[in-house]
Formats: structure tokens, C-alpha cells, sequence
């Protein structure tokens, strides 16, 4: 466990000085920690945890300027991991008022593989076409920012501030669409 | 989608948040407070005009240092509980010595009051809170939009801190303003005042403060 810390923290470090590989190893590392953090307290819903998974990187990334570095990185995704979980229980609740919704949500979660989830392909089909182009070319393309902004016809600068944003707006919705 | 090309997609964006620090963002959050009350001040309700004179008493500085350290109080609080381990703990303790320091100095002075109820309308309570409100709304606003940038997860708390340190960055301008120099009026009309902003943070907090 302290040894996880130090692998993290330090990679995070790395990550926030803008080394993309480590940051990368990092999100990676975190997300197999988050996956078994969310199975064992989701059992009754295991179709939610990849969705949960991504939500939390998402938040990860989104909120990384409130770890504070003389702190426990673990300790403060777990804090972001757990405010999720809770989160989720709570718009819950509000969904099993709606029978019918939750059925659905059931069948759905029935098809789907381990590893993929669903709330993210809904958030990102909700995206105005520029946003959701820029992240699957840098996402699915593999493309880098130069050039994902040079197919928008935009610089790098904006196409990284253009997907800063459209993260965000990301994690936005798909925090709404499970209401 | 598969999480490895959120994770892919998440990479290519290593490096610190633009938006800068939590601290960063609510010092300019301060600049800006201080920066609005008195615009609101100097347009709106007009310096004191014995403002020179009354600067070398000392009632004037304890009044400013009263409300000061309410908006320090807030400002403790929110730069903790801008962050998912926070706590309140410093913020909260600072702000009660204070508040309840300068409420026990009015019932005293209350007590031993010829005149009391003149002392606690002064020649302004119907106004006072009123007026610290409006010009620390707007704060409050903003600070909310700078915490749902951040990461607080105690929304009703974190939106009380930052109304807290709004009412308490314009209570202080507003005293540029206000002439009234008692403990029991201070400690009655501003301090309503200034809870008066940290209820609006904690009502509209709770409402907003979701991420």
C-alpha cells in the first residue's frame, strides 16, 4: 500500500509537471485500484462500475488542482472515489422511484463487456460535433494534439484548451445523464 | 467506451488545471470581493465624510478588524473545504472566538447602557445588514462559481464558508461607509449581515455545489 503511494504520487507529480507517459501510468494504475474498489461496494449494480470507473478518472483529472502534494495521493483519489460512490447512491435512489427506467438500465447492463462503459458513449454522443471529434481523434486516432487541431483547423494551444473543456463538459453530463 | 482511450484521451492533457491552485483562485476571488464593495461604496452609498478623522480612532480599526477576521474565518474554511479531504476545523474555530468575543463585548456594553435600544438601532439598523448583504451577494455568487471549479464535497458547509468570506470582505469595505462605533450595534447588524451572505453561499451551495 505505501508502496502504491509512492509509485503514484510520484508518477502523479510527473504527470502534473506534464510528462504525458507518467501521468498515463498513473490514470492506468489508479483505474485497476478503482475497479475493485467499486466491484466490492457494487455488487448489487456490477453493470455500473466500469461507468463509475471512468467517472472517477474524469473527476481525477478534472479536480487534479485540489491535491494538495504534501498530501497522500491515494488518500485524496479515495476521498474523490468515495464522493462518487456516494454520489451515485444518492441520484440512485431518485431512479428507483422509476421502475421502468431501471429495467432498462438492467437490460443494458446485461450485454456489456467488462472494461467498456456506457454512460460515456451517451455523454460524448450529447457533445456539440467539434468537442466529440477532438476527443475520438486523440481518444480512438491516437492522433496528437497538433494534430487533432490541424484536422479542426485549429492550433495546439486551442485544441488543448478545447479539449480541457470539452472533458469537462464530459463529466458534467455524464454525471447528469444518471439522474 | 473503453476506459484505456478515456485514459489515452486524459493523458494527452498531463500537466497542472490552467485554472491555477485553489489558493491562487480564491485570492483573486478576495481581489475582486474587495474590488466590488467598494465599487458599491464610492457609487452607491458614499464614503463617510469623516473618514480622514476617524481613521486615527481606534473603534474604526477594531470595527475592520472584527469582520476581517470573519472573512479570514471564510476564507480558511473554503480553502479546505475546496478540497475532498477537507476540513473546516481552523476556519470554524477562528470565526466563533471572534464572533462570539465581539457579541459578548456588546451585551456588556448593553448592559451597562443608560439607553440600550438607542445603542442597538444606532441611526442605521434598518439598513446595515441589508446593505452588507447586497454588496457581499455578488461575491458570494462568484465564489460559488470558483467552488464548483474545485473539489468540495460538503456542499452546504463549503457554500457557508464562501458566503462567510464574501460578507466578511464587504462588511469591512462597508465600514468605509458607516459611521456607526458600538459593540452592540457591530456586533448585532454586521455580524447579521455577514451571516446573512454565508446563508445565501450555504442555501444556493447545497443546490449547486454537485460535481
Amino acid at each position: 500500500m505505501t508502496d502504491t503511494e509512492t509509485r503514484l504520487k510520484a508518477l502523479m507529480l510527473r504527470g502534473l509537471e506534464g510528462d504525458a507517459r507518467a501521468y498515463r501510468e498513473c490514470l492506468a494504475v489508479l483505474g485497476v485500484r478503482l475497479r475493485a474498489y467499486f466491484a466490492r461496494r457494487m455488487s448489487g449494480a456490477p453493470g455500473d462500475v466500469e461507468d463509475m470507473v471512468q467517472e472517477t478518472l474524469l473527476a481525477v483529472h478534472i479536480k487534479r488542482a485540489t491535491w494538495d502534494s504534501s498530501q497522500s495521493f491515494t488518500a485524496w483519489a479515495h476521498a474523490v472515489a468515495r464522493y462518487k460512490l456516494i454520489d451515485h447512491w444518492r441520484r440512485r435512489k431518485i431512479r428507483q422511484t422509476l421502475p421502468i427506467d431501471d429495467h432498462a438500465e438492467f437490460l443494458a447492463a446485461e450485454e456489456h463487456d467488462p472494461g467498456v462503459g456506457l454512460e460515456l458513449d451517451r455523454a460524448l454522443a450529447s457533445l456539440p460535433d467539434r468537442q466529440r471529434i477532438l476527443v475520438s481523434d486523440v481518444k480512438l486516432a491516437g492522433l496528437s494534439l497538433a494534430e487533432a487541431g490541424a484536422r479542426a483547423g485549429i492550433s495546439e494551444g486551442a485544441a488543448k484548451v478545447a479539449l480541457h473543456r470539452a472533458l469537462k463538459a464530459l463529466a458534467e453530463r455524464m454525471r447528469r445523464a444518471d439522474r | 467506451m473503453r476506459t484505456d482511450d478515456l485514459i489515452d484521451a486524459l493523458a494527452a492533457q498531463a500537466g497542472p488545471d490552467p485554472g491555477g491552485s485553489p489558493s491562487r483562485r480564491l485570492a483573486l476571488l478576495v481581489g475582486l470581493g474587495v474590488a466590488v464593495a467598494l465599487a458599491g461604496v464610492l457609487i452607491w452609498l458614499k464614503v463617510r465624510p469623516d473618514l480622514m478623522d476617524v481613521m486615527s480612532g481606534g473603534f474604526f480599526w477594531l470595527k475592520a478588524a472584527y469582520t476581517g477576521a470573519l472573512g479570514l474565518a471564510g476564507y480558511l474554511a473554503v480553502e479546505r473545504l475546496a478540497r475532498p479531504l477537507g476540513s473546516p476545523r481552523r476556519g470554524l474555530v477562528l470565526g466563533l472566538t471572534v464572533l462570539v468575543g465581539f457579541v459578548l463585548a456588546g451585551l456588556v456594553q448593553f448592559g451597562l447602557s443608560d439607553d440600550p435600544m438607542t445603542l442597538l438601532r444606532g441611526g442605521s439598523w434598518t439598513r446595515c445588514s441589508l446593505n452588507i448583504l447586497a454588496l457581499g451577494a455578488p461575491t458570494t455568487l462568484l465564489g460559488l462559481g470558483v467552488m464548483r471549479g474545485l473539489a468540495p464535497t460538503r456542499p452546504t458547509l463549503a457554500g457557508f464558508a464562501v458566503g462567510a468570506l464574501a460578507g466578511g470582505v464587504a462588511a469591512t469595505v462597508y465600514g468605509l461607509h458607516c459611521a456607526e462605533s458600538t459593540f452592540v450595534f457591530v456586533g448585532v447588524w454586521y455580524s447579521l449581515g455577514v451571516l446573512a451572505c454565508a446563508a445565501l453561499g450555504a442555501g444556493l451551495g447545497r443546490l449547486t455545489l454537485r460535481w
